[in-house]
């Protein structure tokens, strides 16, 4: 059936589902384990930020990424920021289709989903946090095989 | 000057026929076979169409590892494409594709497709063959393609499989040296490609010139079916970010081989096709899938 799809869309141009309307992104079921994928700090160093991704590591498609923020000198846990998070290919220079969201929870640790990597090769999630000192950023980088 | 069987064989590797007032003209050869839009130098103008298959099965990861996948996108493609030759010695071409793509991930497929980025060529014949004795013909190239088609991050299809851009403006400039020698052809293009910068997430992309080489050669037939091999290296520099947090990145590199076939319809139609391969050149190539291509072009000319 695949064969015959494509060959329509070869020959005719014509492809079934082209232009419909867009379907919601199917995430499988999320947990994160107890090690994390990545600790690095944050830009300006203020800030440690431990990831975790689910699953991890991530896949190509839709996966969900876990940060935890703590402050990098008293390892006190960081609520209350405004977290936005895209995915981007720095080799290519684009992103995805798909937004993400974040899902605040307690003890610093704020859920990233819907984070669609849909091809193989390196990607970064830059992340903004936003706080009442100002924004800082973190990037943490990601092989999706 | 070539015998007439000979010319008339490289006139079938441009699958373009037989118009006896060129017999004293053998020009183009190989990329006239990898790249159909290009005219012969007594054509004034012609259109086409190429419809190409493109399987992704690997990729080249940023450390120049290779792997393997069976779940790569599928790639559709309909290059329109028209030529015109403004004097004796430049044309240009303009090409307009419309891409499609099947992408699977778990749980989820999608087929999407739309308008990619259009592309404008235009070289100048320096050199024709033949002109200065044994000298090889010497073209030079120059092209502009503009971002008329959506880049990855602007898609509205779920899975971004209507993406068939790059969201950037990229100019190059080459030259084409082509040269003839009985039944056999060999010939070279280089290129200089920059793509302008766009905007990313916290900041701006920019990106190193990318290096393009093509190398091909063949063999024309006494009967004109002609048929020949070609092979392209792609390697862009490191390019730049400005959002915090973010380096330079190494551009893709690859490799690519190929065979290719020409077989002349009549005087005005010819039909073409290619088979390639990405080469899994772990170690050297980086940040690229790997595909195996097929395509086949219609094409007529009005010589």
């Amino acid at each position: 059936m695949r064969l015959i799809a494509a060959a329509a869309v070869l020959v005719l141009g014509w492809c079934p589902g082209c232009g419909g309307e867009a379907a919601p992104l199917s995430q499988g079921s999320i947990s994160f384990g107890v090690q994390p994928l990545l600790v690095l700090p944050s830009t300006a160093g203020t800030k440690q930020i431990s990831v975790w991704t689910s699953p991890q590591p991530p896949v190509k498609g839709v996966n969900a990424v876990q940060l935890l923020v703590t402050d990098a000198t008293t390892t006190a846990p960081l609520d209350g920021l405004t977290v936005q998070a895209v995915p981007w290919m720095p080799s290519h220079a684009h992103g995805t289709s798909a937004k993400t969201w974040v899902v605040p929870q307690q003890g610093g640790v704020y859920q990233v989903d819907n984070v669609y990597l849909y091809m193989d090769g390196t990607w970064q999630l830059r992340t903004t946090l936003g706080g009442d000192t100002g924004d800082d950023t973190v990037v943490p980088e990601f092989d999706v095989p | 000057m070539f015998p007439r069987a000979r010319l008339a064989g490289l006139l079938g590797l441009l699958g373009l026929g037989w118009p006896a007032h060129a017999l004293a003209q053998a020009c183009c050869g190989a990329s006239g076979l990898v790249l159909p839009a290009r005219l012969r130098v007594y054509d004034d103008y012609g259109f086409g169409l190429q419809a190409t298959a493109r399987q992704t099965y690997g990729a080249l990861a940023a450390d120049g590892t290779y792997s393997g996948t069976l779940t790569g996108d599928l790639v559709t493609e309909q290059d329109l494409f028209a030529m015109a030759r403004l004097s004796a010695r430049v044309q240009l071409a303009l090409l307009v594709p419309y891409v499609e793509t099947y992408r699977r991930i778990p749980g989820q497929s999608e087929w999407g497709g739309f308008f990619g980025d259009v592309t404008v060529n235009g070289r100048f014949e320096v050199v024709h063959a033949g002109e200065q004795g044994a000298w090889p013909a010497l073209t030079l190239l120059a092209g502009l393609t503009a971002p008329t088609g959506r880049a990855p991050d602007q898609a509205r299809n779920a899975l971004g499989t209507d993406a068939a851009g790059t969201g950037s403006f990229q100019g190059n400039v080459g030259f084409e040296v082509e040269g003839l020698f009985r039944h056999w052809f060999v010939m070279f293009d280089g290129w200089v490609s920059q793509r302008t910068s766009r905007a990313s997430p916290g900041g701006r992309s920019s990106f190193a010139p990318r290096l393009t080489g093509l190398l091909a050669g063949g063999y024309v037939f006494d009967s004109r079916l002609a048929a020949g091999g070609f092979a392209t290296a792609v390697d862009e520099g490191r390019g730049q970010d400005t959002a915090p947090g973010a380096g330079p990145v190494a551009g893709p590199r690859y490799a690519t081989a190929g065979l290719a076939s020409a077989i002349p319809v009549d005087p005005s139609w010819r039909l073409q096709a290619t088979g390639s391969a990405d080469l899994p050149l772990g170690g050297w190539g980086r940040n690229q899938p790997t595909t195996f291509a097929f395509s086949t072009s219609l094409v007529r000319v009005w010589p």
